[in-house]
């Protein structure tokens, strides 16, 4: 069995805390986030023969009054980035995001994920935005926390970028 | 250079010639070379910077020692190789290792044995020291209400403290190496906790700021403390429950320490996976440490061991008493009935009311002072045995001849020579010989002993002298200075002269002296009887004489009822002084002429004449009485006229009556 420290980091309202509730367990309630700024919740997985267990640390979403506390991502095996894909300002939000985390912990894996991919109608994320993240070379998925599609990929993906050991 | 030597070198000990070209080399080979060799063989040691057994050897003793004070890293370096050759030694021949180890298996096993015995002794004391006593009841009761088992609930209450998990935590990714929990508690996910006490660590840290070295050492929460010792690459983080001793501290130090030291590498290169911290799990289970408070659970448990025994009785009694009770209770009834009647038939015993208050019997009732209490008598006892009776006596005097044929006995103390003797009348009789002053006070109080009527002492002889006697009537009869007493065989003389009414006193109470049977006054002078005399003499001695045939008085005889009335007088005055009662008979005396019939109605009529007077003359408190007395009572013979004149007359008789010796 193979632990690992994964971050959960996004804009503030982006759908974290559904994507935590639907598909990891957790035995820590909401409050945390507004107390301690970080919920613990677990994602069980098996790749292959090797059970992981990825111990994910969903910080409280940032906004205009708060930011995430970088020193969270100490340790971290990776990150999700995730990004509601009905408002485009999240996605700044994520990519500005991601550069603190670089210049605090270094470049680990990371992936970025368009949640409520349900939502068609109101999506707000142009495909040349996706253009634009593959070519800086980030991974992408679209997911969503209501039918569960993408969860348990973005996971797999991410566990794939990890350095092998 | 010459061939004659320049030193003492001789021929044979010449150095050798230095050839051309070589020859320095030679010299110096010649000069230095034994030193040279050693320098070689010092260059090529430190050039291999070898080890040499030789060396080592030397400081393992003291190298050994001085590591083994400082910390335990040298047994932990060991304890893999010597375990390793323990397990080649036995698979070897295990026999060198049975004998070595045998003179310590004996006691060893022993001393498992009591401390097993003695804990499963104290687990079952416990164990009923907590469902029987009243302390158990009420964790019960906490148990339900709180919905925990309730082993948590005991063990929350008998513990001094315990350890309930503890954690090791990878310092940097906050990822869970190994995580142990004691018996019995409920533990949440090891993994989320060390994310989220990671988490917090670095909150407090962000916070609060702070030295990179300082960190969040305690955490305290209700009952609970968290207690967090940090190593330079993992974090050992207990749960204790209860107040610890700070000793316990340096356990989890030293268990962090070790684990350092043997896993450093595994720490250094930790990339998830955890396994490899199994090897360690030992120095977490170390630290899983918890006392109770044994004391108060023994005091306890004696106590509840004696409440279960009296309990155990007490069911037991109950149930025996619940299958006979009926049995038991007819039996117990029947008793009852007897013990009342026989207690109904005891003397000085009587039973007013009976009441049964939920199984005791309430008894109220009489009872003489000298009858016993019934329920000590042996047949009373034996019958009411194993009954619950509750007595209310309250004392009676009983008329039972018994009772107070001994009341009577009790209150007299009579002497040996006299016996009482109660008849069917309650009069009791005093027979034989006792002391007059006994005697006296018997007399007075045989009156107030309940049951007796009477008092009958006539067959009592006082046993007195007879100059006690003769005293005991000096103070009894107090007789006048004028009056002698002697005593002469049981009859009191009494001479000289004393009052009318002492005399009667005397003669009454002497025959009543005890030592006194007769009375006897011929001796004495009634002094009273004696002045009356003299004024009776002088009322008797006037005569009034009339004339012939009639009823008028004589010429002259006029200051003769006068002076009658004066005599009277003085005698009536004298004689009530003295409680004497005077009657006066006026006899009328005829001469001896004329018919009888008509001499008593002459007489008769001169009587009345006289006492008409008398009571004229203010005489009539007294009784007078007129009797015609005829010519049958002449004052002298009628020889001549002069002598029918002196019979011509009325005659005076006074008789004295003691008033009070008629009462009397």
């Amino acid at each position: 069995m193979i632990q690992k420290k994964i971050c959960m980091v996004g804009a503030f309202a982006v759908g974290k805390t559904s994507l935590v509730a639907r598909f990891v367990e957790s035995i820590f309630s909401e409050k945390y986030h507004t107390t301690v700024g970080v919920k613990i919740a677990k994602k069980a997985l098996n790749v292959g023969d090797q059970e992981w267990h990825l111990i994910l640390w969903d910080l409280a979403g940032e906004d205009e009054f708060l930011q995430i506390r970088t020193s969270y991502l100490r340790g971290s095996a990776g990150y999700l980035l995730v990004v509601d894909g009905t408002r485009r300002a999240t996605l700044d939000t994520a990519v500005s995001i991601q550069q603190r985390i670089v210049d605090a912990v270094g470049p680990i894996p990371f992936v970025v994920l368009f949640n409520k991919s349900d939502l068609t109608n109101e999506w707000e994320i142009a495909n040349d935005a996706f253009e634009g993240l593959s070519h800086k070379g980030w991974s992408w998925l679209k997911a969503s926390a209501k039918t569960g599609e993408g969860v348990d990929e973005a996971f797999l993906t991410l566990i794939a970028k990890m350095p092998e050991g | 250079m010459s061939d004659t030597p320049t030193n003492g070198i001789t021929e044979t000990a010449r150095p050798p010639q230095i050839p051309n070209g070589d020859g320095w080399g030679e010299l110096r080979n010649l000069l230095i070379g034994p030193e040279r060799s050693q320098l070689d063989q010092l260059q090529a040691r430190l050039d291999a910077l070898r080890v040499y057994p030789e060396d080592v050897s030397q400081v393992l003793a003291e190298a050994v020692h001085l590591r083994s004070s400082q910390d335990k890293q040298l047994t932990n370096a060991l304890l893999p190789s010597v375990e390793e050759a323990l397990r080649a030694s036995v698979q070897r021949n295990p026999r060198v290792l049975v004998d070595t180890l045998f003179p310590m298996m004996g006691p060893a096993i022993r001393k498992a044995i009591t401390v097993a015995l003695r804990s499963m002794l104290d687990s079952l004391n416990s164990s009923l020291a907590i469902s029987l006593s009243l302390r158990g009841l009420k964790w019960h009761w906490e148990a339900f209400r709180t919905g925990k088992p309730f082993a948590e609930v005991v063990l929350l209450h008998t513990l001094s403290y315990r350890v309930e998990q503890v954690f090791l935590i990878h310092k940097e990714t906050g990822l869970l190496l190994q995580h142990v929990i004691a018996e019995s508690v409920i533990g949440q996910d090891g993994e989320m906790i060390s994310g989220m006490l990671t988490a917090i660590q670095d909150f407090m840290r962000d916070s609060f700021g702070g030295a990179e070295g300082e960190s969040l050492d305690t955490v305290e929460y209700g009952d609970r403390t968290l207690w967090i010792e940090q190593g330079p690459q993992a974090i050992l983080a207990g749960v204790v429950w209860g107040n610890a001793p700070r000793e316990l501290k340096i356990v989890f130090q030293e268990a962090l320490e070790s684990i350092h030291f043997e896993m450093r590498e595994a720490l250094g290169s930790f990339q998830g996976d955890a396994s490899p911290f199994t090897a360690i799990r030992h120095y977490l289970e170390g630290c899983l440490q918890e006392q109770f408070r044994t004391e108060e659970t023994r005091r306890s448990a004696r106590g509840v061991w004696l409440i279960s025994a009296a309990l155990l009785l007490a069911l037991g009694a109950w149930g025996f008493s619940l299958m006979r009770s009926h049995q038991v209770f007819k039996q117990a009834q029947q008793r009852w009935e007897a013990c009342l009647s026989t207690l109904r038939t005891q003397p000085g015993t009587v039973v007013l009311t009976v009441e049964n208050r939920h199984g005791t019997y309430v008894l109220s009732g009489l009872l003489d002072p000298l009858a016993p209490e019934p329920f000590t008598l042996p047949a009373v006892a034996r019958m009411c045995a194993d009954i619950d009776v509750s007595r209310q006596w309250q004392t009676y005097y009983a008329l039972h001849p018994t009772f107070v044929a001994e009341r009577a006995r009790r209150a007299l103390d009579p002497p040996d020579t006299v016996v009482l003797d109660l008849d069917n009348q309650g009069v009791l009789h005093a027979t034989g010989t006792a002391s007059y002053q006994w005697i006296l006070e018997v007399q007075k109080l045989a009156r107030v002993i309940p049951g007796i009527t009477q008092l009958q002492t006539e067959q009592l002889v006082a046993v007195d002298r007879p100059e006690q006697i003769l005293a005991r009537a000096q103070a009894t009869l107090t007789p006048p200075s004028t009056v002698t007493l002697r005593l002469d065989n049981e009859v009191l003389y009494a001479s000289g002269e004393a009052p009318h009414r002492w005399l009667v006193e005397a003669r009454k109470r002497a025959p009543t002296i005890p030592g006194i049977k007769w009375w006897r006054e011929e001796q004495m002078v009634d002094t009273t009887l004696k002045a009356l005399t003299v004024f009776k003499d002088e009322v008797e001695k006037y005569s009034l004489r009339f004339v012939k045939g009639t009823v008028r008085p004589d010429t002259g005889q006029e200051m003769v009822l006068p002076k009658i009335s004066t005599a009277v007088r003085q005698l009536v005055d004298a004689a009530s002084a003295v409680h004497y009662s005077v009657q006066i008979e006026v006899l009328g005396h005829t001469d001896k002429t004329g018919s009888v019939e008509e001499n008593l109605r002459l007489a008769q009529g001169r009587a009345e004449y006289v006492i008409a007077g008398l009571r004229s003359q203010g005489i009539t408190e007294i009784n007078l009485t007129a009797v015609g007395a005829g010519w049958r009572q002449p004052l002298q013979g009628e020889m001549t006229e002069e002598d029918r004149a002196l019979n011509r007359r009325t005659s005076l008789k006074v008789i004295l009556t003691d008033t009070l010796e008629e009462k009397g």
